[in-house]
């Protein structure tokens, strides 16, 4: 995967998400808004299931507001079926 | 397994949420995979399988000391080449069936994560089945192994899990769960993110499952009876038991327990079974193996034997035997907690029973099947296929295995065509929810999506009719050998009779019966019936109105099919096409019928409705068939050109009222609209004229054809709601059906063409169009307006305006009812036209409420463009008869 960070917007790119979800989970900083965008990811796997549950830890932890964007719906089932869509925002 | 009763701790309940959490997250991942995913990883699942199927087993045997080691090897071939066979070609993911005919697809859904018990008997090919079926239906699951077989059942899982990843399947698909108690079993069975329940075991861990409230596939103990009839092939049924009974030491639940053996073959049979290695125990020898085997506390067996060689129990309870003896046969006398050896007994002791009788015999194997083994499985050898399917209804086993082994049979694939299992489905009998071999369709949510299918439609009319002036020469081409006319007084009077008479062929035999001018009874219908037998008559020729053509129908229905069931064949229905009853297709006579219609209103010479009132009973009989529709329709106008005016206006009216509702019924076709909008048109033409000029030709050609197109309409789409209220109110005040429909008929198209408070289910229907359709009714008279609210309403007062040309009454106050006689009515008004069913054509559902509101209105009468709001008194009524 690779990634675009700009200071509240991360482009996932689909295959190696997690290092970056992990990456993102790390600079988390207290009140802060990112927004991923799931625009190109058409698949996702164990590891980046895990990432965006530890993101959402960290988020709860750090009162930060995490938006997903553009995610498809297959992925969305995926998330829906791992109990994570409640725990983040969405953008269509 | 220990259950020390206290709670579990925080570190064992993170523990636990971990594994859950972790299964979870695995079977979100799987959803994600396609049919082909799947079958690419489950392929080497089972060669995998295949490769250890040796190793598992010895694992196995070292572990439980249980069974044989050869056959725990077969189990495990069979558990994933004999499965994979079954599966390989099966869909599992999307759309796995489509029934294109139907319009139905059956679409898989995983069920996400599955918490399965596995037993001790068959432990690891549990295992490996239970992994295979979970990875071709994108399922994740969580082990829970009988305690003394956990280390054979972890390899197992282990086994299938490396190898699943490695081809694709998401990590944590498979977990075993470390050394566990009770509570951790009772925390996963409970817990939210468990979608199923698994559970191959004893009893316990089968009710702890059921108990949970979750969804749970069953699966225990059995208790499989085996009759070994006197016709069955001696040779295979011994080795077959002795095969099945022997097979890793018994372990299997399906396997033999109580074998009950025909008087005429029992020493033979006995015999044949001491010479292939069986020791058949003495009375003494019996009563101590039961002893030793069978616990005396709790009539259940001694865990200890459990898969253990026959050799050795005979050893446990001082029976001396031959070193490779195989089986211990335990003559009993009968069967229940007295006869220890009648139960379950998961080892290689077989009890046998003599049978005096095939009575005794299926009397005793039914017992074993109520002695623990309801649902499961059992065992018959015969040639005698009577017996066979005799045995097979009076046992309630989700097998019955057939001149085979018990145990290999059930497991299926080996000796019959059954889906191949290592759960046995008991159905209720033995607390589960299937009888089924439980297999992938036991792990997959199975969605049904179902298409619209429009209903079939038809459209039935008489084979022949013939109309306009003296049609009724077309008499001449029906030749008959014995004709009866049917007809009425007046008629007969008037002369119509002798003109049908005489446009009968010259040699025609004819006898004319004469019935009242009246609804027809059965005790008319039966002298009707009696004459047609009499004369032996080939033609019916029924002239008269509604009720001589009805009465007609039903006389040539009893006279062609004298066991017809007239109370029967009235059964109400919903739809034609599916209703209960069935009309007689069996004749002893054949007949044509031709009805000439003598009025322009009922339609009754293409209908195929009849009415008749049974006094003796004081009910309405209603006949409905395709079968009763006359062969030949006459519509020849000499026969209403002296019909009174009052008549005219009464059956004109139904005549429009047949046409209007079947306009807009949810049967209306492209069929009937052609008809029924016809006949509107001619109504509003010539109705006024004829009921004017009574003696003018064309206006009674017309409205006596429009009668006869109506009836087309309406005998294919049906009436509604309008209807419904006539005849209900017409009964309880005796007015003449066209007149009731008259009252009713503009607040009914008021009615119909707002907006429904109740649609009307109707496949055929694309959105409600009861107003559009009148509004086309509106453009098609010329009576202009712009919407089709103006165009409605413009209908509404031209059937008004033409009414009040009739000089039909056009409120029920006007006919003399008082207010408080019609509020007194209403109760029963209401419910006997909400009984009535003309009204489910209709476009619109009525409420009770509703029908209340629109006699209301007819009550009122006049100018009623719309139902009008009932007054604070009415409506406080209204609800009262609701």
């Amino acid at each position: 995967m690779t990634t675009t960070k700009t200071p509240a917007y991360l482009e996932v790119n689909g295959d190696d998400a997690a290092p970056a979800l992990q990456g993102a989970c790390d600079k988390l900083d207290s009140g802060d808004d990112l927004t991923l965008d799931f625009s190109r990811v058409v698949r996702i796997d164990p590891g980046a299931v895990r990432g965006l549950e530890a993101l959402a830890q960290a988020a709860s932890e750090k009162a930060a507001k995490i938006t997903l964007r553009g995610v498809n719906v297959e992925v969305y089932k995926v998330l829906k079926l791992a109990r994570l869509t409640s725990r983040f925002s969405r953008e269509s | 397994m220990p259950d020390n009763g206290t709670p579990l701790s925080e570190e064992r309940i993170a523990y636990l949420e971990g594994l859950v959490s972790q299964a979870r997250t695995a079977a979100a991942i799987f959803s994600q995979c396609t049919q082909e995913d799947v079958d690419r990883i489950v392929k080497p699942m089972v060669i995998a399988g295949l490769k250890q199927a040796q190793n598992l087993a010895r694992l196995a045997v070292e572990e439980t000391r249980i069974g044989v080691m050869e056959d725990k090897a077969l189990k495990n071939m069979v558990a994933t080449e004999f499965v994979y066979n079954y599966i390989k070609d099966k869909r599992t993911v999307g759309v796995i069936r489509e029934y294109p005919e139907r319009g139905i697809v059956e679409l898989a859904e995983p069920i996400g994560v599955i918490f399965s018990l596995t037993p001790i008997t068959n432990p690891t090919s549990t295992v490996l089945f239970k992994c295979i079926m979970a990875i071709k239906t994108r399922n994740a699951v969580i082990f829970s192994p009988h305690p003394s077989a956990w280390r054979c059942c972890s390899e197992a899982v282990k086994i299938m899990y490396e190898t699943a990843v490695k081809h694709g399947a998401p990590e944590g698909v498979f977990t075993c769960l470390e050394s566990h108690t009770l509570q951790d079993n009772a925390y996963l069975m409970h817990h939210k993110d468990i979608g199923l329940i698994d559970a191959t075991g004893g009893p316990g861990a089968v009710k702890a499952a059921y108990s949970s409230g979750k969804p749970a596939l069953g699966v225990g103990a059995g208790n499989t009876p085996v009759y070994l009839e006197k016709t069955a092939d001696i040779d295979m049924a011994v080795v077959d038991i002795i095969t099945s009974k022997t097979f890793d030491n018994g372990t299997i639940c399906a396997s033999e327990q109580t074998v009950v053996i025909d008087d005429e073959i029992y020493d033979r049979v006995l015999h044949k079974f001491a010479a292939l290695g069986s020791h058949i125990c003495s009375e003494k020898e019996a009563e101590v193996l039961g002893q030793t085997v069978i616990d005396p506390a709790t009539g259940f067996m001694q865990p200890m034997a459990v898969g253990q060689k026959a050799t050795d129990i005979a050893r446990f309870a001082g029976i001396k035997v031959k070193p490779n003896t195989k089986l211990l046969l335990a003559p009993i006398k009968g069967v229940g907690r007295e006869y220890p050896l009648s139960v379950e007994k998961l080892f290689p002791v077989l009890a046998v029973y003599r049978a005096h009788s095939v009575d005794e015999a299926l009397k005793t194997c039914v017992d074993v099947n109520y002695l623990g083994g309801l649902g499961h499985t059992a065992v018959i050898f015969s040639n005698n296929d009577a017996i066979v399917r005799q045995f097979g209804n009076l046992i309630n086993a989700g097998r019955i295995i057939v001149n085979s082994p018990g145990s290999i049979g059930a497991l299926g694939g080996i000796y019959n065509d059954m889906v191949p299992t290592f759960s046995f489905g008991c159905g209720t009998g033995g607390g589960n929810s299937t009888t089924d071999n439980i297999n992938v369709y036991h792990y997959l949510n199975i969605k049904r999506m179902a298409r619209r299918t429009p209903a079939h439609m038809w459209f039935r009319v008489p084979n022949q009719i013939y109309f306009n002036m003296n049609a009724v020469e077309n008499l001449r081409n029906f030749p008959s050998r014995s004709t009866v006319i049917i007809s009425n007084p007046s008629l007969e009077q008037i002369g119509h009779v002798d003109v049908v008479r005489r446009a009968l062929p010259p040699q025609t035999q004819v006898r004319v019966t004469i019935i009242p001018d009246a609804e027809p009874d059965i005790k008319i219908i039966a002298q009707g019936v009696e004459a047609l037998n009499f004369y032996k008559a080939d033609q019916i020729i029924a002239l008269g109105g509604g009720s001589v053509i009805d009465a007609a129908k039903i006389m040539k229905l009893k006279y062609e099919s004298p066991e017809a069931d007239l109370e029967e064949l009235a059964a109400p229905f919903l739809d034609i096409r599916k209703r209960v009853v069935q009309y007689p297709t069996e004749k002893i006579n054949h007949s044509r019928l031709i009805a000439i219609s003598t009025t322009s209103g009922t339609g009754s010479e293409v209908t195929p409705f009849a009415v008749m009132t049974d006094k003796e009973r004081g009910v309405k009989v209603t006949l409905a068939d395709y079968s009763l529709t006359p062969d030949v329709a006459i519509v020849d106008p000499q026969f209403v050109m002296s019909m009174p005016k009052g008549l005219t206006v009464d059956t004109g009216v139904d005549c429009l009222t047949h046409a209007l509702e079947a306009g807009v019924s949810i049967f209306a076709s492209p069929y009937t609209d052609s008809n029924a909008m016809q006949a509107i048109r001619l109504v509003f033409k010539y109705l006024p004229e004829a009921y004017e000029n009574p003696r003018d030709e064309e206006a009674r050609t017309m409205m006596h054809n429009a009668a006869c197109i109506a009836a087309i309409a309406f005998s294919n789409a049906s009436v509604g709601v309008n209807h419904a209220l006539a005849h209900a109110f017409g009964a309880r005040f005796g007015v003449a059906h066209g007149r009731a429909n008259a009252l009713m008929l503009p607040h009914v198209i008021a009615y119909n063409a707002s907006v429904p408070t109740k649609f009307m289910p109707s496949p055929n229907q694309r959105g409600y169009d009861a107003h559009k359709k009148y509004a086309m009714i509106a453009d098609l008279l010329g009576l202009g307006g712009h919407t089709v609210e103006e165009k409605v309403a413009r209908l509404v007062t031209a059937t008004e305006q033409l009414l009040d040309r009739l000089a039909v009454p056009r409120s029920i106050a006007e006919l003399g009812i008082s207010k408080e006689e019609f509020e007194r009515a209403m109760p029963d008004l209401a419910k006997n036209a909400f009984d009535d069913p003309s009204w489910r054509s209709n476009p619109r559902m009525p409420l009770v409420s509703e029908l209340v509101e629109l006699y209301w209105s007819a009550y009122r009468g006049r100018g009623m463009s719309q139902p009008k709001a009932a007054t604070k008194a009415e409506k406080v009524k209204e609800e009262a008869y609701v």
